[in-house]
């Protein structure tokens, strides 16, 4: 059936993590678009959750990734969320309370391609700051390194938080 | 491996200010994608959504969040939010030319989980008479109560659907 998604990886987290890594030794190349989906994630403390691409299974940690987003919320005005050369692509999350979740989608492009670079486009909605107040961000990045990669890495912010729970899935677009 | 986008169901109607998808959410599915595939509205408005409860009633209490922003091809992009309403507006039809209709998509999160929030994003591309220019929007939307949601609610404040049809999918 054209344009199905087909499960590729999956990690539920239950308990406090530093990193949650789909992909790796589990990538199937065969596709040109990725779909990540995340249900439930909570961080131990209010911070972003940060992402990164994987590279023959090890995150890719260089100063090669540029975002822009803008992020929605209800509290105050909307803000613009955009940086260069940083070691990750940063997100939306809900930090750890009562109802208090994070749901996201990222799109990943191009990821096979060892000639291009690796996009991604995101959204995400979530509660937070532990007062249910909306927000999620919508955009997209890019590592700005012309390899493949086979993954996504999410992790904690600085080794300040951990990741608590969620369900993290990995898919490729049907061709 | 198995498929992973299964279509549920479709709704449609004619003559109506509302359509209802009863029954839709279950246990097996987390994340829903939806989609408009026909649409007329018989006037410019917003349009809205509703999440039913566990006897697919509509919820009409104030428990809804929304943030929203509008992009204009022409123009600065805007945006609007809202707490504790009795449902979701979001950018629907803005211009009377039935060629230059209204795209609509969107997710939702978690409906049928009694201990959990409902969350959604929206996302549409039209046009916009009144701007004169492609008019996109980015929606995000909680209906503040856990509780087990059945089904979802769209209307276009009163005006009426001739016709209307949405379509839905689990990501499983």
């Amino acid at each position: 059936m054209a344009g199905s998604l087909i499960k590729i990886d999956e990690e539920i987290v239950t308990s406090a993590v530093s990193s949650v890594t789909l992909g790796g030794t589990k990538w199937d190349s065969s596709y040109d678009v990725y779909m990540v989906t995340v249900m439930g994630a909570e961080m131990s403390s209010l911070v972003d959750i940060p992402f990164r691409f994987t590279v023959s299974g090890t995150a890719d940690s260089s100063s090669n990734y540029d975002y822009a987003s803008k992020r929605l919320r209800t509290s105050s005005a909307f803000s613009n969320l955009s940086a260069t050369n940083q070691a990750q692509i940063d997100m939306s999350v809900a930090v750890s309370g009562s109802n208090d979740l994070a749901m996201f989608n990222i799109y990943i492009f191009n990821a096979n391609n060892s000639s291009e670079y690796t996009f991604c486009t995101l959204e995400s909605v979530n509660t937070s700051d532990g007062t249910a107040i909306l927000q999620g961000d919508t955009g997209g990045g890019v590592l700005t390194v012309a390899q493949a990669t086979d993954g996504i890495q999410f992790f904690d912010n600085g080794a300040t938080a951990n990741i608590i729970s969620g369900t993290f899935t990995l898919y490729g677009l049907k061709k | 491996m198995a498929t992973n986008l299964e279509f549920i169901k479709s709704a449609s109607g004619t003559g109506v200010t509302f359509i209802d998808v009863t029954d839709l959410f279950s246990a097996d599915y987390d994340v829903y994608f939806w989609t408009v595939t026909k649409a007329d509205v018989s006037g410019i408005d917003n349009m809205e959504i509703y999440v039913l409860d566990s006897t697919n009633t509509v919820i009409t209490d104030s428990e809804y969040d929304w943030a929203s922003l509008n992009m204009f091809a022409n123009t600065s992009f805007t945006e609007s939010k809202n707490t504790n309403r009795p449902k979701v507006d979001f950018y629907g039809k803005y211009s009377a030319t039935a060629s230059k209709n209204t795209g609509v998509s969107g997710y939702i999160f978690n409906p049928y989980n009694s201990s959990s929030y409902t969350f959604g994003t929206i996302q549409v591309s039209g046009w916009d008479d009144g701007q004169g220019s492609l008019r996109g929007n980015k929606s995000i939307w909680v209906h503040k109560n856990a509780e087990q949601i059945n089904g979802i609610r769209l209307s276009a404040q009163g005006k009426t659907f001739s016709p209307i049809e949405v379509s839905i999918f689990g990501v499983k």
